[in-house]
């Protein structure tokens, strides 16, 4: 009887320490790919046209949910939402003036199905100031927590 | 001939009764001495454990100026409050922000400054930083430090909590074994305490009534903590792993991470170029920023991540932004880790998605920490903890009652040697099972075998002293 009981705790004991790879598999979104172009040289007071390229899956993304572009200037302050019109498949734009110099941010809200992307760049329009500038120059800084061990 | 089949039947039936108590008696002494040794652990255990379960309540308490606010209409956005912990903390960074399901609470926002983690305390609906505490110096992490680590810390002491919890195991079905009713239809003494006797029976039904009451919580207990040890958590996991029942990749939030995509690759080789009209990407700096933690939210949000739950901020360039939820019901438990740059989700791991060991495992966690259901799951863990401690207290008092003066009081050798070997055998079987246990049998063995023979006047008093007291 007892030995019973030790043959089958010692195989019990095996199967535990048995070893073999393998975990449930990873349900991982579908990629969607959004790439925010920027004209080479903005100036205020003109009217300057930004592109969305979205592709799903390698796919060119032809008819995204809806694609928003969003605009801001520095770090705080109001920001303007324009709707992007497609031109050709994958490729969505949207016109943008701007009446002060700065440092500005474009930010592109696309969805497809449950799955979204917002990519945010950064632009100047004109000269910046130099605080600006330090602004910027802080930026990856500010998220990048890693460096201050 | 009807005579001696009856004599017959007599020596077997005298052999078996003589058999039935050298087992007995073999089964004592290994709960005597597992007792002598670990019941103080236990206590520990049991005390620690029984504060910690409450540690929602007690905090509520403690750091209800931190924890509440009157609650407001409208929520700032998370930005214009980690902005406001900035300026507070000038020289820190944040590093995760927390939310939780009570309208009234406070936002928590995880700090780290010159090298120091800490969480800062905001009203959600003005701004305001309310205070902060210094990562481990809450009054409940003293308890968490006692349960896991003995306040020591260390492996070491981890490994020590995890040898008592194992051979809390061996006690309790040593213990079952001593307690099995002999004759059928003894209530009295079994499930049932002898209230109106005196001196050692009473303090014996003490013991072995509530024992055997609380056996099924405290074997509950003991599995569901041992995930948490170095030893067996790490078989534990081995099994999952092996059976593929275990966590999938990017599972919790603090393993491993997904990378976000560096958007600085040459794009031209990655995307289709459909189109003449795209510009072609300028500089090598391609000014792409990572997204505010408003959007991360955002993202919560729309996935029906359940409150409480925590974003932590991208680590590095490749980092990603987690969202976890924490202590929280167990089925709502989700992990997503977001691109930092684009906010699309690399992973995305729900409590369906685990496999079935790990689904056991989390909803044992939370069993063990008194959130599976609510209050009532809290009360039933706390009757356990104070009835595990009213066990140890009744057995010390009824080792005392026995023991004679001067002398360890242990429960005699069995006459049969074969008894006492078979059960050594089951024991090491059951340390195979448990290596701690398994390891520390052959070291006590050891001694016993080649250390303390040699220190006579303690032999004497450890295994020769009790055995004529029964």
């Amino acid at each position: 009887m007892s030995k019973r009981i030790a043959a089958l705790t010692l195989a019990g004991a095996v199967f535990l320490s048995g070893c073999a790879a393998g975990n449930p598999e990873v349900r991982l979104a579908e990629p969607l790919e959004t790439y925010i172009y920027l004209p080479e040289n903005i100036s205020a007071n003109t009217p300057e046209t930004f592109t969305v390229h979205v592709t799903e899956n390698g796919e060119l993304l032809e008819s995204a949910d809806d694609i928003m572009i969003e605009v801001w200037q520095g770090t705080a302050g109001e920001s303007e939402w324009f709707e992007a019109q497609s031109s050709e498949a994958g490729v969505y734009t949207a016109e943008a003036e701007f009446t002060e110099e700065g440092l500005y941010y474009i930010q592109a809200h696309v969805s497809s199905g449950d799955v979204s992307s917002m990519p945010v760049k950064s632009f100047t329009v004109g000269e910046l100031t130099e605080e600006e500038e330090a602004a910027l120059e802080e930026e990856p800084e500010e998220h990048d927590d890693g460096h201050h061990h | 001939m009807e005579a001696l089949k009856m004599s017959e039947r007599e020596v077997s039936e005298k052999k078996r009764k003589k058999r039935s108590i050298s087992l007995y008696q073999a089964v004592w002494r290994w709960h005597f001495y597992a007792g002598l040794i670990f019941s103080p652990f236990l206590l520990i255990l049991a005390f620690s454990g029984g504060v910690y379960l409450f540690k929602p309540q007690i905090e509520n308490v403690l750091y209800q100026d931190l924890y509440f606010v009157e609650e407001g209409a409208t929520a700032l956005a998370v930005t214009a409050q980690t902005a406001g912990v900035l300026e507070s903390y000038p020289d820190a960074s944040v590093t995760s922000v927390s939310f939780y399901d009570d309208p009234a609470r406070t936002t928590e926002v995880g700090i780290l400054q010159n090298g120091e983690a800490a969480s800062v305390y905001v009203n959600p609906y003005n701004g305001a930083v309310l205070g902060e505490i210094q990562s481990g110096e809450r009054f409940t992490d003293i308890f968490v430090s006692i349960h896991s680590e003995l306040l020591i810390g260390g492996t070491a002491a981890n490994l020590l909590v995890e040898l008592a919890a194992c051979w809390a195991v061996i006690l309790l079905i040593t213990g079952l074994y001593m307690w099995w009713p002999r004759k059928r239809s003894a209530i009295w003494g079994t499930v049932l305490p002898r209230l109106r006797s005196k001196g050692r029976t009473f303090w014996r039904d003490m013991h072995a009534v509530p024992a055997f009451w609380l056996s099924l919580g405290i074997l509950i207990l003991i599995l569901t903590g041992l995930p948490w040890s170095g030893v067996m958590g790490e078989q534990i996991n081995r099994l999952a792993t092996s059976t593929n029942t275990g966590y999938p990749a990017f599972a919790q939030s603090f393993g491993e991470k997904p990378e976000s995509q560096i958007l600085a690759k040459d794009i031209a080789s990655d995307v289709p170029w459909a189109s003449e009209n795209l510009p072609v990407p300028s500089s090598v700096d391609n000014g792409y920023v990572p997204i505010s933690v408003d959007d991360a939210v955002g993202v919560a949000s729309q996935q029906n991540i359940a409150k409480p739950y925590t974003i932590s901020m991208p680590q590095g360039e490749a980092g990603v932004y987690t969202l976890a939820t924490s202590h929280s019901n167990p089925s709502d438990s989700a992990t997503l880790h977001l691109d930092q740059y684009t906010g699309s989700i690399l992973s995305d791991v729900r409590f369906q998605d685990y496999g079935i060991m790990a689904q056991g495992i989390t909803l044992g966690i939370a069993l063990h920490e008194g959130r599976l259901f609510g209050l009532a799951n809290q009360i039933l863990g706390l009757i356990v903890c104070i009835g595990l401690i009213f066990v140890i207290l009744s057995s010390y008092v009824m080792w005392k009652k026995r023991k004679p003066k001067g002398r360890y009081g242990a429960p005699a050798k069995p006459k049969d040697k074969k008894i006492t070997r078979v059960v050594f055998f089951i024991m090491l079987a059951l340390g195979v099972l448990m290596p701690l246990v398994g390891i520390s049998i052959i070291v006590m063995y050891l001694l016993d075998r080649f250390v303390i023979p040699r220190i006579r006047p303690l032999r004497k008093q450890l295994f020769e002293g009790g055995g004529a007291n029964e």
